[in-house]
């Protein structure tokens, strides 16, 4: 499990990004919000890239700042981390697998069988947006580690893409975190508890196969399953009423209730 | 075992990085050129001030070539920043791992750009001014890498600062630190004879100093390069123990830094 202890974190002193986040994560679990919501920070405080400046952070126990060489406990597909040397992905794979024991003959299989096998040769950069994305994410599975975190992993995938990697994903839930601003596939998440962050705030959990039965509706309600605070606002998480989540593809949206 | 596949690709990485070919190698064979045009007025000159010529120019182009391959090196730290801290928490590629990896790799670099820089320099200045090869080849391979370890260990601990100092803008002036240092100080040896106390306390000069010596096996002086025979002699020994001794500071220092340095990515560069 990892566990966040009233933690605040950014880049800039002064200007936190994560704004006293307490939770325990525990796979399979999402973590939903609009872009800009520091949902990726919140990841790289996880790997020990984002600086925490109060709080804590402790997986299955373990302090991350003292965490050294632990193998086969956190995995991502954040690309920063993979940019190591630059070389082909076939060696970058090769090199990561080795290093983080992962399995190498799987990533290949799984690049060839979801139709990507033909840019193993190439470089990151090289790659369009959503070929990296993909490769990313296999690689980060490919890796063996206990919790596996996947950054807005559907992103610039090609529907038929979208489908097979769910498909994946959903028989690898046992050891994921996944954060995202789309709400498509919370239909398809049981068993999986959702977070919702909004403004470096984390809200939840609950059930993440209830949330596209909620709508969202601009202030307290007594009814709510989750209240949220947006830009100085509140927004509810309402059964039966307001704006469906179901009906909507983004987090993103979560504005429009506000401004709207 | 498993952390050794890193030595491969990070030397794949080197073999194959057109800029160290550029300015390493291809870069230096103009000041190799110069040179070989200005051989001619020495054709008739004693053995030894044939050598000496050869040997100046020689530690000249290989000391900057090895400084010119720092400029890389910084950059491949800085821009692997992140994945660095990463590997250290959750692969076998400790960051102690990864330095000694890192470490030996670039000697062997570097000896492969003498190597290089020696099979062209070689041949060219030989149909001049016949018979100028290294009188003690494995004492200037030994020196090279001296010089190697040194520029290294001086590149790590300027870059993590920089690192830990969220210095991401800086990270291109940084990178030619060592480049500036080491061409101010191997110019400064060429042309000027130096203090025995100056040599001693300035490790890249102890370097060319033993470079200078083992290619044209007199012993290392004080004196200009340009001219050799002049110059207060000076202890192999001694010179020696500079290297190492700043070497083994250095390398302390940025084993630390490495370890708590949380790397630099793109979104903080573009915040700071």
């Amino acid at each position: 499990m990892i566990v966040f202890e009233g933690v605040v974190a950014g880049y800039v002193k002064g200007r936190p990004v994560l704004r006293g986040i307490t939770a325990s994560l525990k796979p399979p679990c999402i973590i939903l919000g609009p872009n800009g919501a520091g949902k990726t920070t919140l990841f790289r405080v996880i790997l020990g890239l984002t600086p925490v400046s109060s709080g804590r952070v402790t997986i299955d126990g373990r302090d991350i700042d003292s965490l050294v060489g632990a193998v086969g406990l956190v995995s991502t597909n954040l690309r920063e981390v993979y940019t190591l040397l630059s070389l082909p992905l076939r060696d970058i794979a090769k090199l990561y697998t080795a290093i983080c024991n992962g399995d190498y003959e799987w990533f290949v299989n799984m690049m060839d069988e979801l139709g990507f096998g033909r840019i193993l040769a190439a470089r990151l950069h090289k790659m369009s947006a959503g070929e990296r994305r993909m490769a990313l994410n296999l690689l980060a599975l490919s890796i063996k580690s206990k919790y596996v975190l996947l950054d807005e992993p559907f992103e610039n995938l090609d529907p038929r893409s979208r489908a097979r990697l769910m498909k994946l994903l959903l028989s690898n839930s046992g050891r994921l975190i996944i954060n995202t601003h789309a709400t498509w596939l919370l239909e398809r998440l049981e068993g999986w508890k959702a977070y919702i962050m909004v403004s470096g705030k984390l809200y939840g959990p609950i059930e993440a196969s209830k949330l596209p039965r909620l709508g969202l509706v601009k202030g307290r309600s007594s009814k709510a399953e989750l209240v949220l605070e947006v830009d100085g606002s509140y927004v509810s998480l309402v059964q039966g009423a307001g704006m469906p989540i179901s009906n909507i593809d983004s987090l993103d949206r979560l504005y429009e209730v506000i401004a709207l | 075992m498993s952390t050794l596949v890193y030595m491969k690709y990070y030397m794949k990485s080197w073999m194959t990085s057109k800029p160290y070919w550029f300015w390493s190698v291809a870069f230096m064979t103009i000041w190799m050129a110069l040179g070989y045009v200005s051989a001619d007025r020495l054709a008739a000159a004693p053995l030894e001030a044939r050598l000496a010529y050869t040997a100046g120019w020689y530690v000249v182009i290989v000391g900057i070539g090895i400084a010119a391959a720092a400029v890389g090196l910084s950059r491949l730290l800085f821009y692997s920043s992140i994945p660095v801290r990463y590997l250290s928490k959750y692969s076998m590629l400790t960051s102690r791992k990864l330095y000694a990896y890192m470490f030996t790799g670039f000697i062997i670099v570097c000896l492969i750009t003498a190597a290089v820089l020696a099979a062209m320099l070689l041949p060219l200045y030989s149909s001049k001014l016949g018979a100028v090869a290294p009188k003690n080849p494995l004492g200037l391979a030994a020196a090279v890498a001296g010089l190697g370890a040194l520029y290294f260990s001086i590149d790590v601990v300027t870059t993590c600062a920089a690192i830990l100092a969220r210095a991401a803008r800086s990270a291109e002036y940084v990178a030619y630190l060592p480049l500036i240092l080491g061409m101010a100080l191997t110019m400064l040896q060429l042309n000027t004879s130096l203090g025995k106390l100056f040599i001693l306390a300035s490790p890249i000069n102890a370097a060319t100093a033993l470079l200078f010596s083992y290619y044209t096996g007199m012993p290392p002086t004080t004196a200009a390069i340009v001219e050799p025979m002049s110059g207060v002699k000076l202890d192999p020994a001694l010179l020696w123990a500079s290297v190492i001794a700043w070497t083994g500071l250095l390398s302390c220092i940025g084993i630390v830094l490495l370890r708590l340095q949380r790397g630099v990515g793109a979104e903080e560069i573009r915040l700071l």
